[in-house]
């Protein structure tokens, strides 16, 4: 009686389903999971294959270096789509090379706005009566003694509005002050003020952010602007919006400088011709061309512009891994999500960001064909078990989803995986109907890190799988849902006050962000949405007969993103709308929406065995 | 206003953070209690003679926020009224951080807010590990990573 293992390799994970085949009747013996090694598709792939493997082995009660067991390993037959998805975030960077401050220092001192020219506080006795001015205090100069100087310069008349200030000191001064001024403190570049300049100090009471110096027109107010300089200061007013303190300071014409670098346009070559979009359009309009240009045949980007940049890479990168020439890679779907981006403003004295509109794409490549009789034949060679290429992906997804109780024909599969979504539908006449389309788990990090800011990818992942709370004491945390878990160990110090991912039952980890919960919890619902029920709707209309949802009867959810959390309750709830019943599929009735594509290998090969 | 003064000298009846420390330290109550005052929470301090443990859990007791201080020559230490006393919040030894950091620490605490960031008074002198302070760091990783 032959074993047979059907091993499914994915962008993100190598799944394996081990079964004894006798006659047609078939046995499951184990399931495994292991990370791909490599891209899909390359011969790196051989030591994923073979962990998989030998899990499999001894959940079988086999020991684990028992490849003889096995008799025949079955691949799939990927599609010919690379399904490794470039990404990348489009932005307009502006740099403003203008003096300003704005930032949340936890503590600003005062409140109130304070107009006057800038002066260190070592020259504050040289000053004439009457004059207004804004003091500068390096953080050599404790508080006494500054609030010493400031007392000092008030009693002889000196009209001291505001002040910059160097440590955190702001509250401190303020105190001991016998007039309130508003204080901006925490200022890290202190030595890049300029002197002598007019300038404004504004501190919002708590609660609130600065009012006047994020409107333009307050600014042209204050100094006095022209028409066009009210124009140049607007991308100063806009990094201002929303902080609770901040100073703007006029610098002669000349010293503030704009530099745009555009975004550019894409091309997108359809069967009616190239149609060209500007990225700044968003998302929905680039959308909208892609369904218009639909098949599409290539998308190119505009050269010398940052998504022209983008496209080029990602014709590098696979070109690199396929070993095929620039011209036959060909970029055959494209996901857009709007987004926001933190850019630095270079010119800024306290690490200022400013939120930009951003665009994130995945785009999806196809080459002629993926290399996967090589893989079978170094299976062959380093594990010593006979491999075969097994029958088409799609309809092995399908038979594997079958295998979820309660589904019938007409069925289709979403597959939600790292790389790309795919959808595929068998008709009752058992025709199956494929697609591919780029954007899946992994563009939901690359959203969830931009928005938020973050570099560290493992952060990132795991703001995405796992629910928030926030430390309110240490004895208790509340959850993003409101509930209120009590520990009878006290959280460690690190954890108060802040929000923290629930990793394991008693196992939080901080994120050293200064947002607030509802903030990343809107981060990452929102990223799932655009990407993952976009995705399903665009998916299902392509496969669907006659491009309408409404006639597809079953969607059974599988791959790695259809384990999220919430992921697949968003599909539900989206295609509940188009009367479909979806849901997280369950393959064999035990594994979840896990190892469909292996189960179906197994289950085809079975079939094909005794015809 | 006052912002910081001796236990019972204050005339209004603000609840306050409580720092116990002995009269050999006396001068070293207005650097702590400067750190509570740049984050708006005002505190008393009172003499006390013990170990770190006993004298910030006493005073966590004694304070009417129910956060107290312990400062002793060889280290300072936060606690809550709510904890063993053997196991003070935060204990902190050979000075790594500043007085004024202990007291916007405390301050936090009462607000709800994380807390700040240590700094760490670097001596550059000292730029070379030993064994102590990466055993230190090792331990510090654990407990922010719960396993300790």
């Amino acid at each position: 009686m032959p074993i047979v293992a059907g091993i499914d390799i994915g962008n993100a994970t190598t799944e394996v389903a081990l079964a004894r085949v006798d006659k047609g009747s078939v046995e499951f013996l184990a399931s495994s999971i292991a990370y791909t090694t490599g891209i899909k598709g390359t011969l790196q792939n051989v030591a994923g294959v073979r962990r998989a493997l030998s899990l499999a082995l001894e959940q079988a009660g086999w020991s684990r270096e028992d490849f003889k067991k096995v008799d025949l390993v079955c691949l799939n037959k990927a599609a010919p789509v690379i399904g490794d998805v470039a990404m990348e975030t489009i932005t307009e960077t502006i740099i403003t090379e203008s003096t300003m401050i704005g930032h949340n220092p936890s503590t600003p001192g005062g409140v109130g706005v304070g107009v006057g020219e800038t002066m260190t506080i070592f020259d504050l006795d040289k000053v004439e009566r009457g004059r207004h001015v804004v003091v500068v205090i390096p953080g050599s100069v404790n508080f006494e003694e500054a609030a010493k100087m400031i007392n000092d310069a008030f009693s002889r008349g000196i009209d001291v509005r505001g002040a910059i200030c160097q440590s955190d000191d702001g509250v401190l001064i303020v105190n001991r002050l016998s007039k309130v001024i508003p204080i901006v403190d925490e200022v890290k570049a202190i030595d890049r003020v300029p002197l002598g300049m007019q300038c404004c100090v504004e501190v919002a009471p708590p609660g609130r952010s600065v009012e006047l110096l994020s409107n333009p027109y307050d600014i042209a107010t204050i100094f006095g602007l022209s028409a066009d300089e009210t124009r140049q200061i607007v991308p100063v007013a806009k990094a201002l919006i929303g902080n609770r303190s901040a100073v703007v300071i006029r610098t002669p014409l000349g010293e503030v400088k704009e530099r745009r670098i555009p975004a550019g346009e894409l091309y997108i070559i359809g069967p009616t011709g190239r149609r060209n979009i500007n990225i700044d359009e968003g998302a929905n309009a680039i959308m909208e061309m892609v369904e218009s240009s639909w098949p599409i045949q290539d998308v190119f980007g505009q050269p010398g512009t940052n998504v022209g940049g983008m496209m080029e890479r990602v014709r590098k990168t696979m070109s690199e891994l396929t070993g095929l020439p620039l011209g036959e890679i060909h970029i055959k779907d494209l996901l857009a999500v709007d987004t926001m981006v933190p850019q630095r403003v270079v010119g800024g004295l306290a690490e200022e960001f400013a939120m930009e509109n951003g665009v994130a794409l995945a785009v999806m490549v196809e080459a002629q064909e993926l290399p996967m009789h090589r893989l079978a034949s170094a299976i062959e060679s380093q594990i010593g078990v006979k491999a075969e290429i097994g029958g088409v992906e799609a309809e092995m997804a399908i038979m594997g989803a079958l295998t979820t109780p309660g589904t019938s024909t007409p069925l289709a599969v979403l597959d939600l995986g790292a790389g790309s979504t795919d959808a595929s539908l068998m008709r009752p006449n058992g025709q199956v109907e494929l697609i591919h389309l780029a954007g899946a788990g992994n563009m939901v990090n690359t959203i969830i890190a931009s928005e938020l800011g973050l570099d560290d990818m493992e952060l990132v992942e795991n703001i995405k799988m796992h629910p928030l709370c926030k430390v309110e004491s240490v004895f208790h945390v509340r959850l993003e849902d409101g509930t209120v878990r009590f520990f009878d160990k006290p959280l460690a110090p690190e954890l108060f006050g802040r929000v923290a991912l629930i990793l394991g039952e008693n196992f939080l980890s901080p994120i050293l962000l200064d947002t607030s919960i509802e903030r990343i919890r809107d981060v990452r619902r929102k990223a799932k949405r655009e990407v993952f029920v976009t995705n399903a709707t665009r998916a299902l209309k392509r496969v669907a007969p006659a491009q309408n949802i409404r006639l597809i009867d079953f969607v059974v959810l599988v791959g790695g993103s259809a384990l999220d959390f919430e992921i697949p309750n968003m599909i539900t709830e989206e295609l509940s709308r188009y009367s479909v019943v979806a849901g997280r599929g369950n393959i064999r009735g035990t594994l979840g929406p896990r190892n469909a594509v292996a189960t179906g290998l197994v289950l085809s090969t079975a079939r094909r065995k005794i015809l | 206003m006052t912002w910081c003064g001796r236990a019972g000298e204050f005339r209004d009846e603000r609840p306050t953070i409580l720092l116990l420390l002995p009269e050999s330290l006396k001068d070293k109550a207005y650097e702590v209690g400067t750190g509570a005052e740049e984050e708006g929470v005002p505190m008393e301090w009172d003499f006390m003679d013990g170990d770190l443990k006993t004298l910030a859990w006493e005073a966590a007791n004694r304070s009417r926020l129910r956060v107290g201080i312990g400062i002793v020559p060889e280290g300072c230490a936060i606690t809550l009224a709510n904890l063993d006393p053997d196991q003070p919040l935060i204990l902190v030894e050979n000075g790594r951080a500043s007085l004024r950091w202990f007291g916007q620490a405390a301050a936090r605490l009462v607000k709800g807010l994380p807390l700040p960031p240590m700094e760490s008074k670097e001596d550059p002198e000292e730029n070379d590990m030993d064994d102590s302070k990466v055993r230190e760091i090792v331990a510090r990783v654990l407990r922010q990573m719960g396993l300790a």
